[in-house]
């Protein structure tokens, strides 16, 4: 049997993308193969460890166990979409200056975690923050370093909208 | 593999009724891992995620309430219409991770695959000695059995059926509704054809008090399927028990109901709840099947079925 191609219309960090695809690609492949978007790691492939994270029209999925054609009309946001140019979001910052991040494999999956999180809720509890990363799996740091990560994120996102404001 | 998406729900069953190899796909969270993990295999998939008709949430004249099949787990606990009904919320918010929650459907929750680790875990030696998941002919859980036993693994199922949910179904011949109950089937198998598509569910209208509560035992906080889960709802009027029922999940092939619990608890008071509970915990042990995984044996697993249904039960007197 011929493979059947689908067109797909995706929004990717703000940018607009038509593509003709095999209809079975999933959404990691996609962004990895067609639009040499690499930040998004791939892992398991069952949709057990979360390095694949994307935001899909702002919610987390796994990218892993999403069809491209799922993600057609709507939008995704990945790790690249993050940093501006050579400087880094200050989620991106915190990770860093909190240790949070060691061999670095499931950590664009859990910056995408916590942007969702943070968008929601600007000031989470710890309580929050486990909840929101629950489906992120990370076998070096032991998570502490993690959460303190996204509460540190928490608050240099506040700095930052001060010095906006102002 | 092909991946096929039908523009309307006419389309759609006609594309079934066309292809009978093709496979339903819709938040793909249960059957995606399946192919990507290669334990499963499928020429084709016909893709039905938003088709009108299975993203509303609606009241109905009579005051039930319509739930999309395509409604994400995630998007119950924002439904206004739903709040009362605890333990579906309680049930939707505890699946596996925010990420699947967020992909995954009420439909396709309902529907999911048993899971046994002898299939799902894939034991080295699964690829020459084919179980009945595998189409092989024996049984590696329960030596003798004739029939798959895979362990039945939703988490939303049991407490629709607490409620006495009807699945509304989009066939060839027309919509049709059955119990959810009624969906389930020995081995594993849904009673559907091939060119069912379930459309979403109906939840009866509320009775004026009623409490509901879902528990449920796994080994990790989140992100894990249950060990085995309990659904409980109960009516009251002026203090007095007029109707409830109680079921249990990941309790065999499919969910089972203590039928009992209407014996024991009609007409007395709510307050004598968790005494008569004590009462029916040897029922509770003797519908919880046997069957033994990676994560526990099966005694424990009948324990563990008996712990959460008097927390259920506590729950409930919370509530009240």
């Amino acid at each position: 049997m011929d493979k059947q191609m689908a067109e797909v219309k995706i929004k990717i960090n703000g940018r607009e993308y038509r593509d003709r695809i095999p209809s079975d690609m999933m959404l990691i492949d996609y962004l990895r193969k067609y639009r040499l978007l690499t930040g998004t790691k791939k892992a398991c492939g069952a949709g057990e460890c979360g390095s694949c994270t994307v935001l899909l029209n702002g919610k987390p999925i796994y990218s892993c166990i999403t069809l491209a054609i799922q993600a057609s009309g709507k939008t995704v946001e990945t790790i690249e979409g993050l940093s501006d140019g050579d400087e880094l979001h200050p989620i991106q910052e915190a990770y860093l200056d909190a240790g949070a991040v060691q061999c670095g494999y499931c950590t664009p999956g859990f910056i995408m975690s916590t942007k969702a999180l943070l968008n929601k809720v600007s000031h989470p509890d710890e309580k929050c923050i486990k909840e929101a990363l629950a489906g992120n799996i990370c076998r070096c740091t032991g998570y502490h370093q993690i959460i303190d990560a996204v509460k540190l994120a928490s608050e240099k996102m506040d700095q930052e909208a001060d010095i906006n404001e102002r | 593999m092909n991946v096929s998406k039908p523009q309307t729900i006419d389309d759609a069953v006609l594309f079934l009724t066309e292809h009978p190899d093709a496979k339903i796909v819709a938040g793909g969270t249960d059957l995606l891992p399946r192919i990507n993990q290669k334990l499963e295999e499928h020429a084709e998939l016909c893709y039905i995620d938003d088709l009108p008709e299975m993203c509303e949430v609606r009241a109905e004249q009579d005051g039930s309430i319509f739930v999309g099949a395509s409604i994400r787990l995630a998007e119950v606990a924002e439904i206004k219409i739903l709040t009362k009904y605890t333990g579906f919320l309680q049930a939707a918010s505890k699946v596996a991770s925010p990420q699947i929650r967020n992909q995954a459907t009420i439909g396709g929750n309902i529907l999911q695959e048993n899971r046994c680790m002898y299939f799902n875990n894939q034991v080295p030696w699964s690829d020459v000695n084919h179980c009945f998941k595998w189409g092989g002919k024996q049984c590696f859980q329960y030596k003798n059995s004739k029939e798959c036993v895979a362990l039945f693994q939703s988490d939303v199922a049991p407490v629709l059926i607490s409620f006495g949910a009807k699945a509304v179904i989009r066939g060839s011949e027309g919509i049709r509704e059955m119990p959810v109950k009624d969906l389930y089937m020995q081995a594993g198998l849904k009673n559907l054809a091939h060119n069912d598509i379930l459309l979403g569910v109906k939840l009866p209208p509320l009775f004026k008090t009623e409490y509901s509560a879902y528990v449920r035992k796994t080994i990790r906080g989140s992100f894990d399927f249950p060990l085995v889960s309990c659904a409980v709802r109960v009516c009251v009027d002026a203090n007095i028990i007029k109707d409830s029922r109680v079921v249990f999940g990941a309790a065999g092939v499919m969910p089972a109901e203590l039928h009992m619990s209407n014996e024991v608890f009609i007409g007395r008071k709510i307050e004598d709840l968790p005494l008569l509970a004590d009462e029916l915990q040897p029922a509770v042990s003797k519908i919880i099947a046997p069957f033994q995984d990676t994560r526990i044996n099966a005694a424990v697993r009948k324990d563990m079925a008996k712990e959460i249904f008097i927390k259920a039960i506590a729950q409930i007197c919370q509530g009240n």
